[in-house]
C-alpha cells in the first residue's frame, strides 16, 4: 500500500516536472519567435512569417532576419545552454551549491585567454581561434586546478579554494592586459567581457552548436550517474560507478561546455549559477529533468537578456551579461530568501 | 500593328534594364580591399564620429547616420561635431565600437564608411551598403581624408584644405630656424596618471614641422598610462593638453594640476602649456589646420621673443 503510494507520488511529481520541462521549452521557443520581431528595424509578425515562409533571398527583411536577428537569438540559446549545464555539472562535482564556471576559475580562463587573443597576440590569432583560445584557456586552468586540488581523488572543498584563488591571479593579468593594451581594442574587450552577442554570425552558431552537442549531450545522457554521484561516494561506488573517471569527463564536460560559450559570447558568470538553483527550485534534484530544464532555463535567460539589452535603449546596445545580472541577481535572491534555502 | 508592340517591348526593356542597373558606381580601392561604392551617394553611414562624421561635414556632406558618444537620458554627442554643426539631421546609429545593425539598415543606405578595426563587422555592413574601410589609424589624417573626399566627390575641397595645411608648415619652417631643437611632448592628463597622446592630429603637427622630443617620448607608447612620478621624464620646451568640455575634464584633474611635480615643468613655469579643446580639433583636416596653426601661433611668437632675447624661458633650455 506504502509502495503504491510512493509510486504514485512519484509518477505524479515526474509528470509535473515533465510538463514543467515542456512549459520551459514551449516558452523559449515563442520568446525566440517574438524576438524576432523585436529591435531597431520595425517589423510585424506577418512580416518576419512571410520572409520565413517564402524564404525571400532577396531586401533588407530578409538580412535583417537571417544575418542578425536569427544568429543572435540562437547563439544566445545555445551559449546560455552551454553555461547552465556547465554550471550544475559543477555544482554536482563538488556537491557545493555555490560553484559555477565563474568560481572555480574555469571562466577566468578561458576569458584571459581570448583577452590574450583579442590584445596580446591580436595579429597572430584570427577570431576563428578565439573558441580554441578559451578551450586551451579553460582546459588549462581546470588541469592546474586539478592537480592542486587532488588528494586522492578530487577534494570539492580544495577545488573551489585553489579555483578561488586562481580565479584572483588570472583577474590580475586581465586587468593587467586591459590597462596596457591599445585603447580600441581594450574598449573592443570590454564589450566583449560584460557578455555580449553584438557579433554573432552563423559561423558562432555552428560552433556552439557542435560544442553543445559533443559536450552538452553527454552531459543530459548521463542522468543516472549524476543521480547516483549524488547519493555520496561511498553509495556511487558500490553501486558501480567509478567516481575518479566520473570527476574528470564531467569536469572535462563542464570545462568545454564553458569554453566553447566564453569563446562566443564573453564571459556571464552569473547563468551557472542562476539556471540551477532556479531549476531545481522547479524540478528538484532528479537530473533527468534537472539537467535539460537547467539548459532551457539558461537559454531563457540570455535570450531574455539579449533581447532587452539590444532593445531597451536601442540603438545603444547594452551587454546581455550586464542584464541578466542586473535582473537575474535580485530575483535569484527573491527567490532563495522565499523558499528558505539561505542558510 | 507588328512595329509599336516591338518598340513598347524595346521601351519596357530599356526601362527595365536602367531600373535593373540603379544609380551608377565605380570601383574605389585602398589598402583595406576594393569596393563598389555609388558615384554620388545619397545617404552615408559614418562608423566614427571623432574622425569620418566630422570631417564628412567639414566636407559639406551631412551623413544620415553616425555613431556618437551618448549617455543614458542624455542628448547623444558626436564628437567633433556637435558644437561646431547642425547634427540634427545625422541619426544615431549606437557607439563607434557596437554600432546597431538594425538602425544603420532602417536607413538605407548607399554608402557606410568605418576604421579598419569594423572590418569583423564588414560582412555583415556589405548586405546593407556597399562598406568602406579608411585608414585613419593607419596612414593619419591626410591620408584617409584624402580617400573618404574622393568617395563623395570632395577632391576639391579636400585638395584647399590640405593647400592650406601646406602652407602653415611652410610658414612655420621659414620662421622658426632650427625646430628640433624645440622638445615638444603632447599628453592627456587624467585623474591619476597621463598618457602620451596628440589629438587633432598634434602628433603629424609636431613631425611635420620638425620639431624636436625628449629622450623619453620616443621610448613611450600611447597605450600606456603613465603615472606622476614618470611626469619629470617628458619635461618639454613646450607641453601640449586637451579636455573634453562634456567629460568635466578639468575639474577631475584638478589635483593632478596642484601637484608640485606639474607645477615644477619647465612648460608649466614658462607658460608654455597649451591646453586644447579636443572637440574642436578633431581628427580631421580643420583638426590638423586647427592644431598647426596653435602650435606655430605659439612657438611663432616663441621664436620672435627668442630672437630678440626678451625672454629667457624662450632660449633653448
Amino acid at each position: 500500500m506504502i509502495s503504491a503510494l510512493h509510486n504514485s507520488a512519484t509518477t505524479l511529481r515526474d509528470k509535473q516536472a515533465r510538463n514543467i520541462v515542456v512549459f520551459v521549452f514551449i516558452f523559449t521557443l515563442l520568446f525566440a519567435f517574438l524576438s524576432i520581431t523585436f529591435g531597431s528595424y520595425s517589423m510585424t509578425v506577418a512580416d518576419v512569417v512571410t520572409t520565413l515562409l517564402t524564404g525571400d533571398d532577396t531586401g533588407i527583411l530578409r538580412t535583417i532576419i537571417y544575418e542578425i536577428r536569427l544568429p543572435r537569438i540562437l547563439l544566445a540559446i545555445l551559449s546560455g545552454m552551454a553555461m547552465a549545464l556547465s554550471g550544475v555539472v559543477l555544482q554536482v562535482l563538488t556537491r557545493n551549491s555555490l560553484a559555477a564556471p565563474g568560481l572555480v576559475g574555469v571562466e577566468a580562463g578561458a576569458g584571459t585567454a581570448v583577452l590574450l587573443a583579442m590584445i596580446v597576440w591580436r595579429s597572430t590569432l584570427t577570431v576563428e581561434f578565439y573558441a580554441l583560445a578559451a578551450f586551451v584557456g579553460g582546459v588549462s586552468v581546470a588541469l592546474l586546478i586539478t592537480l592542486l586540488s587532488w588528494n586522492r581523488g578530487v577534494n570539492p572543498l580544495r577545488l573551489i579554494l585553489v579555483g578561488v584563488g586562481i580565479t584572483a591571479i588570472l583577474s590580475a593579468v586581465s586587468d593587467t592586459v586591459i590597462t596596457y593594451g591599445r585603447i580600441d581594442q581594450v574598449e573592443s574587450a570590454l564589450l566583449w567581457l560584460a557578455g555580449s552577442l553584438r557579433n554573432a554570425g552563423w559561423a558562432n552558431v555552428r560552433g556552439q552548436f557542435v560544442w553543445l552537442v559533443i559536450s552538452g549531450m553527454p552531459v543530459v545522457l548521463l542522468y543516472r550517474h549524476f543521480d547516483l554521484f549524488q547519493l555520496g561516494e561511498a553509495v556511487a561506488g558500490s553501486r558501480g560507478l567509478d567516481i575518479g573517471r566520473f570527476h574528470l569527463v564531467g569536469l572535462l564536460l563542464s570545462v568545454m561546455l564553458t569554453a566553447s560559450a566564453v569563446a562566443n559570447v564573453g564571459t556571464m558568470s552569473f547563468i551557472g549559477l542562476l539556471a540551477p538553483h532556479a531549476s531545481r527550485l522547479l524540478v528538484g534534484d532528479r537530473h533527468r529533468f534537472l539537467l535539460p530544464l537547467t539548459a532551457l532555463v539558461g537559454a531563457c535567460i540570455v535570450l531574455v537578456g539579449d533581447t532587452i539589452g539590444r532593445t531597451l535603449f536601442a540603438p545603444l546596445q547594452i551587454p546581455a551579461g550586464l542584464v541578466v545580472a542586473v535582473i537575474g541577481a535580485p530575483y535569484l535572491l527573491f527567490l532563495l530568501s522565499r523558499r528558505g534555502h539561505i542558510s | 500593328m507588328r512595329m509599336p508592340a516591338v518598340f513598347v517591348t524595346l521601351l519596357c526593356f530599356v526601362s527595365g534594364a536602367f531600373a535593373e542597373a540603379g544609380e551608377p558606381t565605380r570601383m574605389f580601392t585602398n589598402q583595406f580591399g576594393k569596393t563598389e561604392i555609388p558615384v554620388s551617394p545619397r545617404c552615408v553611414v559614418s562608423l566614427h564620429d571623432f574622425s569620418l562624421t566630422t570631417q564628412l561635414l567639414e566636407f559639406g556632406v551631412t551623413p544620415c547616420g553616425s555613431s556618437g558618444r551618448k549617455r543614458l537620458f542624455e542628448e547623444t554627442v558626436i564628437r567633433g561635431a556637435s558644437h561646431r554643426f547642425d547634427t540634427s539631421a545625422i541619426r544615431y546609429v549606437g557607439t563607434h565600437q557596437a554600432p546597431d545593425i538594425e538602425t544603420i539598415a532602417a536607413l538605407k543606405p548607399d554608402l557606410i564608411v568605418g576604421l579598419s578595426y569594423h572590418a569583423a563587422l564588414r560582412d555583415k555592413l556589405s548586405s546593407i551598403a556597399p562598406v568602406v574601410l579608411l585608414p585613419v589609424h593607419e596612414s593619419g589624417i591626410l591620408e584617409y581624408a584624402e580617400q573618404l573626399a574622393d568617395i563623395v566627390g570632395k577632391q576639391a575641397r579636400y585638395n584647399e584644405l590640405s593647400m592650406e595645411y601646406q602652407g602653415i608648415v611652410s610658414a612655420f619652417k621659414r620662421r622658426v630656424r632650427d625646430p628640433a631643437t624645440i622638445t615638444v611632448t603632447p599628453m592627456e592628463i587624467y585623474r591619476d596618471g597621463f598618457r602620451i597622446i596628440g589629438r587633432g592630429g598634434m602628433e603629424q603637427v609636431i613631425s611635420d614641422f620638425g620639431l624636436g622630443h625628449v629622450a623619453a617620448y620616443t621610448n613611450s607608447s600611447r597605450d600606456i598610462p603613465y603615472s606622476l612620478e614618470r611626469l619629470s621624464d617628458f619635461d618639454s620646451d613646450v607641453i601640449i593638453d586637451t579636455y573634453e568640455e562634456m567629460l568635466n575634464e578639468e575639474a577631475e584633474t584638478k589635483a593632478f594640476r596642484s601637484t608640485a611635480q606639474w607645477q615644477n615643468l619647465f612648460a608649466v613655469r614658462n607658460r608654455q602649456f597649451l591646453y586644447l579643446n579636443r572637440s574642436r580639433y578633431a581628427e580631421t583636416m580643420n583638426g590638423l589646420i586647427g592644431s598647426a596653426t596653435l602650435l606655430f601661433s605659439h612657438i611663432g611668437e616663441r621664436e620672435v621673443r627668442r630672437q630678440a632675447g626678451i625672454d629667457e624661458a624662450a632660449q633653448p633650455r
